[in-house]
């Protein structure tokens, strides 16, 4: 008999309890990693964004939270031309707009010039690119078109009773893009009442590397006359508000399910070294070191805890890919988990074996054999 | 068995004075006790309830401390054991009225369950194992479970564990207190046969049937040790 066979048959003989703990520590597995997997998902699809598009540097109002929220007067994109080391400037104008009629919330609308690169660099599936500057158009991403329900030739209302022709349907590796639309900039702005102003302008660079993109936002900066943020695409990607508030929130919720699993834990080790309290003595008394006992402990807890983390992290890729498979929210998860966000699920489920088995291990050590054995 | 390697003058376990308090001194459990225990004694202890008879079995199994006074293993003092716990592994065998077997584990892993603290690798463990049913007499109940034992073959069990790892002393504490006549008698018969081996018996127990085997008889009497009578037992049961 090994002694694995000993910790094994220790959790066996209690199922129900194991199971029910093994249950708490998959779940609180399966929350972070879903958690931290669409975060970093979110944050790998905004970075790659930029990257895709050929964005270098992106300028938008400084003191703006969102970049959604940022207002800039269009004609300071003549400015920014102007800066040395910019090679193109591309306007856009971004609404957030909500399609009553097809029951989706929160879908991105992308205002860009025809000719502007990222229109330009869109692979289309089926369709073709907008027909004019101020054409009523709409060129529509994969998942946002099978959540529509639209095909090329049909219509979505951007606002009600404002019907905007699909000539396209482009598909992108990136999640937001594939579930966003691009609209001419003109017919975008002309629809919000908001002719002159962009949300943003992409710039492309002439030189590319991370030192020589600082110092052209940095001269952006100087030689526009206005309060603009300049700063290289991944940058800003990097420390954009709704990536923070994503990690700070998926952060928070791991400290709750470490929280909750540890007590759960807790728990279960402790009422497992109250009822075996006798048979720990009788293993004290037959001439087990401390130590063993200890070992004894900790290894049902991190036999456990790894269950508890194989389960979990399977649970969270089927969750993962269930919420990409829903219309509403396949817009914005992509799917796929990335592999540290299952590592760390992982070390989540060690650590709450650890942090729930140790004082068990240490209170069943504890045990003098005289006391254990007169335990009832 | 393991042969007695004791000289002649040196006992196997020895104790000298020892007193056991509790609460403080508030109780005395055991006062002024000196005994000792040679290499191939069969010693039974007898008293009544609460005489100190269990106090006195956990001093000599290195379970507990006296208050005052010395026990001395092979002349040395326990105290001196780094680990009483590694003593307690090497050198004895507790056997307990209650069996104490782990519901969960067969019969041949209880009796596996001391020797993780010996250097056995695991198929050595199992032969080892096996080799102390087949002695106790249940080698076709190796694989069942305590609950699916009787309560004289949980004991047997539990007597092969505690012989586990060769130990030069066991020690049994009531080791016949939950068993009827008849089981007993059996559980008389191994002691025996142990004996006979080589083995040092110190038998805690009510049963005049186990004491009148024993070689040597003490009796606890509130804590104090009244003669022995070990002249009056015949060399064999």
């Amino acid at each position: 008999m090994w002694f694995l066979t000993v910790i094994f048959a220790n959790l066996r003989g209690r199922p129900a309890r194991s199971l029910l703990t093994l249950s708490g520590i998959a779940v609180a597995v399966a929350a972070v990693v879903s958690l931290l997997g669409v975060v970093r998902g979110f944050e790998r699809s905004l970075l790659e964004l930029h990257q895709g598009r050929g964005v270098d540097v992106m300028v938008q109002q400084a003191g703006r939270l969102q970049m959604t929220s940022s207002v800039l007067r269009e004609s300071i994109g003549e400015t920014i031309s102007a800066v040395n080391g910019v090679v193109a400037v591309h306007p856009s104008l971004i609404e957030v707009l909500s399609l009553i009629q097809d029951d989706l919330m929160g879908v991105v609308v992308q205002g860009w010039s025809p000719d502007s690169g990222p229109v330009q660099k869109l692979k289309l599936l089926d369709g073709a690119l907008f027909s004019g500057p101020e054409a009523r158009e709409v060129i529509v991403g994969q998942r946002l078109a099978s959540a529509l329900g639209v095909a090329v030739g049909g219509t979505v209302e951007l606002l009600e009773g404002e019907p905007f022709r699909v000539v396209g349907v482009f598909e992108s590796g990136n999640v937001f893009d594939s579930g966003s639309m691009f609209v001419p900039l003109r017919s975008l702005q002309r629809l919000m009442f908001r002719e002159g102003e962009v949300t943003m302008f992409a710039v492309v660079a002439e030189r590319r590397d991370p030192e020589s993109l600082r110092d052209l936002a940095a001269r952006i900066r100087l030689g526009v006359d206005g309060k603009v943020e300049a700063e290289p695409a991944d940058d800003l990607a990097r420390r954009s508000t709704e990536i923070r508030v994503a990690r700070s929130f998926a952060w928070l919720t791991s400290v709750i399910a470490v929280t909750i699993g540890s007590i759960g834990m807790l728990n279960t080790m402790m009422m497992a070294v109250f009822e075996r309290t006798r048979e720990i003595a009788m293993l004290r008394a037959l001439g087990w070191r401390r130590r063993r006992v200890i070992a004894m402990i900790l290894g049902e807890a991190t036999l456990l805890s790894v269950a508890g983390a194989a389960i979990g992290v399977l649970a969270s890729i089927l969750f993962v890919r269930f919420l990409a498979s829903l219309p509403a929210s396949g817009r914005l998860v992509s799917g796929d988990l990335p592999v540290a966000a299952m590592g760390q699920g992982v070390l989540l489920a060690l650590l709450l074996g650890l942090i729930g088995g140790l004082y068990p291990a240490w209170s069943a050590a504890r045990l003098t054999p005289v006391e254990g054995l007169r335990h009832d | 068995m393991t042969e007695p390697t004791a000289s002649p003058a040196v006992p196997l376990l020895e104790a000298v004075a020892v007193t056991r308090y509790f609460e403080d001194g508030q109780v005395t459990a055991l006062k002024d006790v000196s005994l000792q225990i040679d290499s191939g004694d069969y010693v039974a202890l007898v008293g009544k309830s609460g005489s100190g008879k269990s106090t006195l079995l956990n001093l000599l199994g290195g379970l507990d401390h006296p208050t005052s006074g010395a026990i001395r293993y092979r002349g040395k003092d326990l105290s001196e054991f780094g680990d009483p716990a590694q003593f307690r592994s090497s050198e004895l065998g507790f056997v307990f009225q209650s069996f104490h077997l782990i519901s969960v584990l067969t019969a041949e892993q209880n009796v596996q369950m001391p020797m993780f603290e010996s250097s056995l690798r695991a198929p050595e463990r199992r032969e080892r194992a096996a080799e102390l049913l087949e002695r106790v007499g249940l080698t076709h109940r190796a694989r069942h479970l305590p609950q699916q034992l009787s309560v004289g073959e949980r004991q047997r069990v539990a007597i092969a564990r505690a012989l586990a790892n060769r130990p030069s002393l066991l020690l049994a504490d009531e080791p016949t207190g939950n068993l009827d006549s008849s089981t007993a008698e059996s559980i008389f018969a191994l002691f025996d046969s142990l004996h006979a081996d080589g083995m040092t018996l110190l038998l805690i127990t009510h049963d005049p049937l186990l004491s009148e085997r024993a070689r040597r008889t003490w009796t606890l009497r509130d804590g104090r040790l009244g003669e022995a009578d070990d002249d009056a037992k015949p060399e064999s049961a």
